[in-house]
C-alpha cells in the first residue's frame, strides 16, 4: 500500500494538525483561546486520527485480500470519462 | 516564531474569516482535482455539484428567521466576502451561507464517501447495505466535525444562537444532529443508487445514476428536514436544546414531521397518481426506467 500518495490521509491528518496548531497557539489569548475549555480540548484531534487510523486499516485489509484487488483493478478500468 | 507571526496577523474576526473562507476555497479546488484525476467527471459531477446543491439548501436552513412562526435562526455567516451571488459587497446575495461553506459540502461529501468506499472494500458484506452506509458515512462526518467545529466556533467563522446550548466545546447538539441527517441522508441514497439500482460503472450507468440523485434531491431535503426537525422536538422535550425555555405554542409546528412519518402511504398514493397525469422529461425518463424495472 502506498499510503504517501493517498491524498485523503494528508489531507486528514494536515488538517487536523493545523486545527491543533490553532488551538494550541491561540489558547491563552481572551478573545479566540480555548483556555476556558482547559486542555481536554487536545481530546478533538483524536477524532480525524480515528477516521486515518480506520480508513488505514481498511486498506490494508483491502490489500492483503488478492480476490478483492484483482476485482479492483478490473472495476477501475471502467471509468471512461478519466 | 510562527506563533508571533500568527498572533501578530490576528486583528479582528474578519480577518480571521477571510483566512477560513479563501482557505475554504482553496481546499475545495484542489479536492475537485484529486476528485476529477481519481473517480472521473461523472463521480465529480455527482459530489461537487449535486452534492454541493443539496448542502446548498440544507444550510440555508440554518441561518432563517422567522421569529412569528418560532424560527430564530442557528447560526449566522454574514462577515464574508464571497455570497451566491455577492461578491465583495457587488451584487445581490440570494444565499445567506457564503460560497465557501456551500464548497466546503462537496469535500465533506467526499471525505466521507472514500471512507465508507475504505470501509466497504475492507468489508464487502456491507457494500449493499442502505442504512448502514448512510450511518457510517454519518460517523464519518462526525469524526471531521467533532475537530473542527469547536475551531470554527471559538473563531467565529460561524456564530451560533445564544440560546442554543453547546454541548461540546462550545458547539451546540443541534449542529451533530443536522450533520448526522445530512450526510446519512445522502450516505443512504447514494449507496442505494449506486450499489442496489444502478451498480454499473459505464458510462450510461453514471449517466443514469445522476438522473436519479437528481430525482432523489427533494425527497432527501424533505427526508433530512423531517429527521432533524424530529430530533429537535425530542431534544426540546427531554431539556437539552434551549438554555432558555421555549414557548410551547410554537411545538406545534414539530407535529408535522410526526404527520410526515405518518402519512407516507398517503404519500405513495400521491406520487402513482401524479405518475399517471404527468409526464417525465425526457431527459430523466432513464433514471425512471430503472425504478420501475427495479419494481
Amino acid at each position: 500500500m502506498q499510503f504517501k500518495k493517498d491524498f485523503m490521509i494528508w489531507y486528514m491528518v494536515l488538517s487536523t494538525a493545523m486545527n491543533l496548531g490553532n488551538m494550541v497557539i491561540f489558547y491563552n489569548d481572551p478573545t479566540w483561546g480555548f483556555a476556558h475549555f482547559g486542555i481536554g480540548i487536545i481530546l478533538t484531534a483524536l477524532f480525524p486520527v480515528l477516521w486515518v487510523l480506520i480508513y488505514v486499516y481498511c486498506k490494508i485489509k483491502d490489500s492483503k485480500n488478492p480476490e478483492i484487488a484483482e476485482q479492483k483493478s478490473k472495476t477501475e478500468k471502467g471509468d471512461e470519462l478519466k | 516564531m510562527i506563533g508571533s507571526i500568527l498572533q501578530s496577523l490576528r486583528y479582528d474576526e474578519m480577518f480571521i474569516g477571510l483566512f477560513w473562507e479563501f482557505f475554504n476555497i482553496s481546499l475545495w479546488a484542489c479536492m475537485l482535482i484529486y476528485s476529477l484525476k481519481t473517480r472521473g467527471g461523472w463521480d465529480t459531477l455527482k459530489i461537487f455539484l449535486i452534492g454541493m446543491i443539496y448542502g446548498l439548501v440544507l444550510e440555508n436552513g440554518g441561518p432563517m428567521q422567522i421569529p412569528e412562526l418560532g424560527f430564530y435562526g442557528y447560526f449566522w455567516e454574514d462577515m464574508y466576502q464571497i455570497y451566491l451571488f455577492e461578491f465583495f459587497g457587488f451584487g445581490i446575495r440570494i444565499s445567506s451561507v457564503p460560497l465557501a461553506t456551500h464548497l466546503g459540502w462537496s469535500n465533506v461529501f467526499l471525505v466521507c464517501l472514500l471512507f465508507w468506499e475504505a470501509i466497504a472494500k475492507a468489508f464487502p458484506k456491507i457494500r449493499k447495505k442502505i442504512v448502514l452506509g448512510g450511518i457510517i458515512m454519518a460517523l464519518s462526518g462526525w469524526l471531521l466535525d467533532l475537530n473542527l467545529d469547536p475551531l470554527a466556533t471559538r473563531f467565529k467563522w460561524w456564530v451560533w444562537n445564544d440560546n442554543l446550548l453547546p454541548v461540546w466545546f462550545g458547539v451546540p447538539l443541534m449542529n451533530y444532529v443536522a450533520w448526522f441527517w445530512a450526510v446519512g441522508v445522502f450516505g443512504a441514497v447514494w449507496v442505494w443508487i449506486h450499489e442496489i439500482l444502478v451498480p454499473g460503472r459505464t458510462n450510461e450507468d453514471k449517466k443514469k445514476q445522476i438522473k436519479l440523485l437528481i430525482l432523489a434531491l427533494f425527497p432527501m431535503w424533505i427526508t433530512d428536514t423531517v429527521y432533524v426537525m424530529t430530533c429537535r422536538f425530542i431534544m426540546e422535550l427531554a431539556g437539552i436544546m434551549y438554555i432558555t425555555p421555549y414557548p410551547i405554542v410554537w411545538q406545534i409546528w414539530y407535529l408535522l414531521p410526526i404527520a410526515g412519518f405518518t402519512s407516507i402511504p398517503l404519500y405513495v398514493v400521491y406520487v402513482k397518481w401524479l405518475k399517471k397525469r404527468i409526464p417525465w422529461p425526457k431527459w430523466l425518463l432513464p433514471a425512471v426506467e430503472v425504478i420501475n424495472e427495479r419494481k
